[in-house]
């Protein structure tokens, strides 16, 4: 496997090389696992908190170029904590807030430059379970959510008409919907 | 129609600002007190969110890629590691067998020698149980008797290896079962002093199969022959040091015969 430098690794992520997001698999992943699984986390948590991380990472160096003062491994490192200590401290709140929590949840919001992890977590959910659906209906929805009409919908997709394109967006989106209100994940969201 | 009908329109015409007039009104007060509702809009709302970045949605489906073939790749190095330990355990369950075949008193030794009593009873077909002995049985050593320190320990000992053994002296000569049962050779106190080979035959009124065991004169278990088949039984007379030496002969544990026989040097010492 190619050896990736930090740089190449911002510039590799930011056009979604997907050798580099397995070189960043294997470098990266040990990274999640210290520390969701010294954290009461299991092998599931690391891969979302994983998964995550690269999602903020990306998000950082899609716009602009980051600087570093630290490596790469450093700052993924940090970002990775934040996101588990939020999320740990989400669930237990969720879990036992009726017997041990009594202050406003609003105390306890991070700071504006932590991710806000449930917010990642409801985005991967959300985007797993619309990567599961039937090709044409990925692409009725993403069309729809791009502000396509149904009558250019109908047209792209080869529907007969923008009726049929509605109903399928409906029936769709129902899909998804089913998708994942049915996912255990979705209690704690 | 029933508004409930209307509903999956509702909630997307709703998140979409498309809603309007009556429809708005009836919804809205569909929604004030209905938690399950509530929840559907914001669903509804946080997917329309969520999934209109599609850059992400391209990001995310080469990261589950990237898991996929790493839980692939992994699972092929568990299956090649699985294999590798497999032969690991294999190579050592060789050596360990090898090993104790390679034992005098090895057990895979003892079974692979009973296997060959039951096609012919030969020099190199018992179990040599005396490490003293072991050296000098078999092919190797047939021709050679007994090296000068071992002579020199003969001589030293010579008078305790004919000591009788008081207990087994008294069963000697016993036939102890009813059924017929004659012992030809060895007769008697028979000394083995020239004879190259130590025979030992015998007559019975079964044809099941007989074991044939010596000891030493201390009560030492030296061979055991497993069952017999081919009768005579034909011992080198080079595996025995010069002593006093006894002998059963057995069959399911019973004992049929006690006899004893000599081996003494050429100088008939």
């Amino acid at each position: 496997m190619v050896f990736y430098s930090d740089d190449e690794i911002l510039t590799g992520l930011r056009e979604k090389d997907p050798d580099c997001i397995r070189f960043l698999y294997k470098e990266f992943l040990p990274v999640a696992k210290s520390i969701v699984e010294r954290n009461s986390g299991n092998h599931e948590d690391t891969e979302d908190v994983f998964q995550d991380g690269i999602i903020v990472l990306y998000q950082k160096v899609r716009g602009s170029k980051i600087l570093l003062n630290c490596s790469l491994k450093t700052y993924f490192y940090s970002i990775c904590s934040k996101i588990w200590m939020q999320r740990l401290d989400r669930k237990w709140r969720i879990q036992y807030s009726d017997r041990f929590v009594h202050e406003p949840v609003e105390e306890y919001q991070s700071n504006e430059n932590d991710p806000d992890e449930a917010k990642l977590e409801r985005t991967r959910i959300y985007q797993i379970h619309f990567l599961t659906l039937p090709e044409d209906c990925q692409k009725v929805l993403k069309l729809f959510l791009c502000k396509t009409t149904l009558k250019d919908i109908a047209i792209i997709m080869g529907f007969r008409d923008e009726s049929y394109a509605k109903t399928r967006k409906y029936l769709c989106k129902n899909m998804l919907r089913k998708r994942i209100l049915k996912d255990p994940r979705c209690k704690f969201l | 129609m029933s508004n409930r009908e209307h509903l999956p329109e509702w909630i997307a015409m709703y998140n979409e600002k498309t809603l309007m007039g009556d429809d708005l009104k009836a919804f809205l007060k569909m929604l004030e007190n209905n938690p399950a509702l509530q929840r559907e809009v914001k669903l509804d709302e946080e997917l329309n969110h969520d999934l209109e970045d599609e850059d992400l949605i391209d990001l995310r489906r080469r990261i589950l890629a990237a898991s996929e073939s790493r839980l692939k790749n992994n699972d092929i190095t568990r299956k090649l590691l699985l294999l590798a330990a497999s032969l690991v355990i294999l190579l050592a369950l060789e050596i360990l067998i090898n090993h104790l075949c390679s034992r005098p008193d090895g057990l895979t030794r003892k079974l692979n020698l009973a296997e060959k009593n039951a096609v012919q009873t030969t020099q190199e077909s018992f179990v040599m149980k005396h490490p003293g002995l072991e050296r000098q049985s078999g092919k190797t050593n047939s021709h050679h008797i007994l090296n000068d320190a071992d002579k020199a320990g003969i001589d030293n000992s010579l008078a305790v290896n004919f000591r009788p053994d008081p207990v087994f002296e008294g069963l000697v000569g016993v036939y102890t079962r009813s059924e017929y049962f004659r012992l030809k050779t060895p007769a008697g106190q028979h000394r083995f002093t020239t004879e190259k080979r130590i025979l030992f035959d015998w007559e019975s009124a079964s044809d099941k199969r007989f074991k044939l065991i010596i000891l030493d004169n201390t009560g030492n278990e030296l061979i055991d022959t497993g069952p017999v088949l081919v009768l005579p039984v034909s011992l080198d007379h080079n595996l025995f040091k010069p002593g006093l030496f006894y002998f059963k002969v057995i069959r399911n544990e019973d004992i049929l015969y006690f006899g004893k026989f000599f081996v003494e040097d050429q100088s008939g010492k």
